[in-house]
């Protein structure tokens, strides 16, 4: 069996045995109650640019599906970032059983049906992904919620592919041009937080950026991503589908939670 | 740079003998007006050609796409078509008041309040008592909940167990302590009563608090003022121009008139918090732009002559108002003063104003959306210009739209919470809310009464039959084989009132007219698998199998067909059985409504349980039907949509309405009771 998983033998609730990192006070997810929140006043615009036109992995790490910008540029900067400018490293999706749960993050207790997570790390600072991923101010992650409703043709670039890497540790490459602007909803501001990965191990080195607005996928792509397993192909028995892969929500604590731009 | 000019003059009109022709564009229902107006004789020799489409919103369209050059709007059109992909449009002319020729905007959204009321800022406001012009309406309702959702006392609204509009009454309710917000707070008018009394203190300052409804001495604009002056009130929400004429200021190019009220004990409040007097220059905080009209980029490289022209039309018509006044050129009896502007696209001319974000406003991330399931491309195209028209409209939560194969894809999606509402015909109704665990929100109705079909039985005067007893061995025509009024309901009826057995059931109805029958499709392969003698069935049929044909022809005693086809029977010879009322008897077709079988089952829109509340999912739809009833000029939502037919809506549907709990119990219970007897 996997070190970890999303299955009651492996899921979140174990994950503090073997990653201590995950009984920290800075976790997450975490629920955004809005009447908690504290107005982030005016903070610089958030920036990003990405590469549109170069090859692309689509890897299944066994937990979810998951795509590897392989080193190209981009930046993200601005917002909470202060001067520091981070890179785009992967971004992957979690998901629920059913439509409408399945993201990580919830607002006001309310779930949606999935959530991408964009992770950049800190290129100003440190020098690689890894090293970043260790520090307080390693990581910056862009959240977006997930919606069931029409589909998402930017996002089926991917979706296309996930048949390719059914199995743990499969990977194909998407050549396609892809725009990761296209999966971002309007610019209808963002709540913030100090946080952590979501996966062990655990590590309390997120400034997460949590997009206000889903964007919308269609029911047929939520469940082409439930078909994916988390076990390596075998002989005889087949590995168990990936039918959600969320970890549930922790407590804020006295963290920070801000808000900025519009409504 | 003179080929560019002369290139662009050759897009932007037809030049026949040195005059320009331009298309203006008009709803159909104006064609005729519109030539009508051509015919009014003007200085200019500009020339206009009508092109008509099917509604404003297709207008906008045909301006886009270079098949008419123009179209009168209003600003939440101008909305609507700056989200057109590829547009180029630009606003050309203001329509202006004759008062205020020279004002930059329609109105101007202010607060007013006792000189002596000890507020400094806007979160100040909280707690005390409110004076509006009525519910939904701009400066009383839309401008204020806009600009006081930003401030971080006003109650967040974005709770979503309840509807939008609740959402909005509900901070209202609790920010102020008394208000008087009149109007239909929903279109469902159970669903308003049940808010009037839980949110009764937004009535407690109305002239009838139990009404709360216009007309109400308390309500619009002067009377918001009122509420102010002598209700009680200690903030109105209303518009400059009648501040100035209660308190017997001049208006533009009115001069002082008489007062309600001596200015002098009144400021506005202005955004900063700061006061100002009445007597004074207002500070308003936001406001609605003119109407106009919109053009296309290349018009502009002819504009003089048809803004003259435009001009000239107004005056010719501003005495005598003709229907082309109002309908085709969208003036009207206030606004009629036709004003050039800098050419100027329409989003820039909405956020001059701090319109956009009145138009755009929302109730706090994430937004509630309800998304409707459609299975066609066509029915997508419809659907989305659904959204954005009823968004410009101020009509929550926003509609969106999931495309799905066929109708059974879009009814399991709406159970897998994939969609919130998709559309059911006829009986399957209650099929399909049991199959996939759905319940009914809202339907369409028909006719000028807008109401539900019934299944009617026609009889002809002057024969003794007042109830069904009476046609026993007798003759039979119908509405074919499947259909509720041809089949359904006459034979759940004969069933229910124990006039045939419940076994074998189309065997018994054919032995029940034992004289005949014509009911068309009987013997189809589909409708009888196991090869039944049917033939009792079919005995009345001839070449024409249409009912009133069958009727009109003597081959029949009785007609089972619908409310809307009684149009194809002469009503001076036929009338209706009323086998709804106990003791029977007859009645003219106009009283289909009390005389008939039983209550249709019409396209009907189901949702599923627990994830949005029902109110929440047919506030948009209803809302919008309830906009659009008596202005089908601004879109069309029923007619044809693109040369096709029963495009989400049926061609012949007039409105919609919320479904009642009663009825669909009924036409389940029908169900089942056909259902068993197909069965046996």
């Amino acid at each position: 069996m996997a070190d970890w998983g999303y299955t009651c033998e492996n899921g979140p609730a174990t994950w503090i045995e073997k990653f201590p990192e995950a009984r920290g006070a800075r976790q997450s997810p975490v629920d955004i109650d809005t009447s908690r929140i504290s107005s982030g006043g005016s903070a610089p615009p958030l920036n990003m640019k990405y590469s549109v036109n170069h090859p692309r992995s689509v890897v299944n790490p066994g937990y979810c599906w998951r795509v590897d910008e392989n080193g190209y540029h981009s930046e993200l900067r601005g917002g909470p970032l202060g001067k520091d400018v981070y890179k785009l490293e992967q971004w992957h999706c979690h998901w629920g059983a059913k439509n409408g749960e399945g993201s990580e993050h919830t607002v006001d207790g309310r779930a949606f049906s999935g959530e991408l997570h964009f992770v950049h790390w800190n290129t100003s600072k440190y020098n690689s992904f890894s090293e970043a991923a260790g520090q307080p101010d390693g990581l910056a992650v862009l959240g977006v919620f997930l919606m069931a409703g029409s589909k998402n043709e930017e996002l089926d670039k991917v979706i296309r592919l996930l048949p390719f890497v059914t199995h743990k540790n499969d990977k194909v490459t998407l050549s396609d041009p892809l725009d990761p602007l296209k999966l971002l909803p309007p610019p209808k501001g963002y709540w913030t937080y100090p946080g952590s990965l979501t996966t062990p191990p655990c590590t309390e080195s997120v400034t997460w950026i949590l997009f206000k607005q889903p964007i919308q996928v269609s029911a047929d792509q939520l469940a082409s991503m439930r078909k994916l397993k988390c076990g390596e192909a075998s002989c005889g028995v087949e590995a168990m589908e990936l039918l959600y892969n969320y970890r549930p929500t922790l407590p804020l604590g006295n963290r920070d939670l801000r808000d900025f731009g519009g409504n | 740079m003179a080929i560019k000019y002369v290139f662009l003059l050759a897009l932007a009109c037809v030049c026949v003998h040195g005059k320009s022709i331009y298309k203006i564009c008009v709803p159909a229902q104006y064609l005729q007006a519109c030539q009508e107006m051509l015919e009014v004789p003007t200085k200019s020799k500009a020339q206009l050609k009508c092109i008509a489409a099917r509604d404003r919103v297709e207008c906008l369209n045909y301006v886009q796409q270079r098949q008419a050059d123009i179209v009168p709007v209003d600003p939440e059109d101008m909305y609507v078509a700056s989200k057109i992909p590829n547009e180029d449009f630009v606003v050309i002319q203001e329509y202006r008041t004759k008062d205020e020729p020279d004002a930059p905007f329609r109105y101007e959204a202010v607060i007013v309040v006792h000189n002596d009321l000890p507020v400094n800022n806007l979160d100040q406001l909280k707690g005390l008592k409110s004076c509006h012009t009525g519910v939904n309406r701009n400066v009383g309702y839309k401008i204020p909940l806009t600009m006081l959702m930003k401030r971080a006392v006003f109650p967040k609204m974005n709770d979503h167990s309840i509807s939008p509009k609740e959402n909005e009454l509900k901070a209202l309710s609790s920010f102020f302590s008394q208000s008087c917000i009149v109007g239909k707070w929903s279109p469902d008018p159970k669903t308003n009563s049940a808010w009037k009394s839980q949110y009764r203190q937004l009535c407690s300052l109305c002239e009838h608090p139990d009404k709360c409804d216009y007309p109400d001495n308390y309500s619009g604009y002067e009377g918001a003022l009122r509420c102010l002056a002598l209700n009680g009130g200690q903030v109105a929400f209303t518009k400059v121009i009648y501040v100035r004429k209660f308190f017997g200021l001049p208006v533009g190019t009115i001069p002082a008139g008489t007062a309600e009220q001596s200015p002098d004990g009144y400021s506005y409040l202005c955004v900063d918090g700061t006061k100002v007097p009445v007597r004074e220059k207002a500070c308003s905080w936001a406001a609605r732009p003119w109407q106009g009209i919109l053009a296309h980029n290349d018009v502009l490289a002819q504009l003089t002559p048809l803004r003259e022209k435009i001009k000239q039309l107004a005056e010719a018509g501003t005495s005598s108002k003709p229907k082309w006044f109002t309908g085709v050129l969208g003036l009207s009896e206030k606004i009629y003063h036709v004003a050039d502007n800098i050419p100027i696209r329409p989003m820039d001319y909405l956020n001059k104003a701090n319109y956009t974000e009145v138009i755009e406003r929302g109730h706090g991330p994430p937004e509630t959306v309800v998304r409707l399931c459609v299975t066609s491309n066509v029915a997508l195209a419809k659907c989305r210009a659904m959204s954005v028209f009823a968004f410009s409209r101020d009509i929550r939560p926003r509609l969106d739209c999931v495309q799905e194969a066929s109708d059974t894809d879009c009814l399991k999606s709406v159970q897998d919470n994939g969609s919130d509402l998709a559309s059911v015909d006829d009986m399957n109704v209650a099929a399909a809310a049991k199959i996939y665990n759905l319940h009914p929100v809202f339907h369409e109705v028909y006719g000028d009464d807008k109401t539900n079909n019934y299944a009617v039985a026609v009889v002809k005067k002057g024969t003794s039959y007042t109830k069904m007893e009476d046609l026993r061995g007798k003759r039979s025509c119908h509405n074919s084989y499947g259909t509720f009024s041809g089949l359904v309901a006459p034979l759940y009826y004969l069933i229910n009132k124990n006039l045939i057995g419940h076994d074998q059931c189309i065997k018994n109805f054919g032995d029940f007219f034992s004289g005949g029958s014509c009911l068309p499709g009987v013997d189809k392969l589909e409708n009888n698998p196991k090869g039944d003698d049917v033939s009792k069935l079919k005995k009345q049929c001839s070449d024409d199998s249409n009912p009133s044909k069958c009727l009109q022809e003597d081959r029949g005693d009785i007609a089972f067909v619908a409310s809307a086809d009684l149009s194809s029977f002469d009503s001076s010879k036929y009338e209706l059985l009323c086998l709804n009322r106990d003791a029977g008897g007859r009645d003219s077709f106009a009283n289909n409504a009390t005389c008939n079988i039983v209550k249709s089952p019409s396209r009907t829109w189901l949702a599923a349980k627990d994830f949005l509340s029902d109110v929440s999912i047919a506030h948009t739809p209803l809302s919008l039907a309830q906009l659009l009833d008596t202005r089908t000029d601004l879109f069309n939502i029923y007619g044809e949509f693109l040369k096709n037919n029963n495009v989400i809506f049926n061609n012949a549907a007039k409105g919609l309405a919320t479904t009642e709990k009663l009825d669909f119990e009924k036409f389940k219970q029908i169900h089942d009771v056909i259902k068993g007897c197909a069965a046996a």
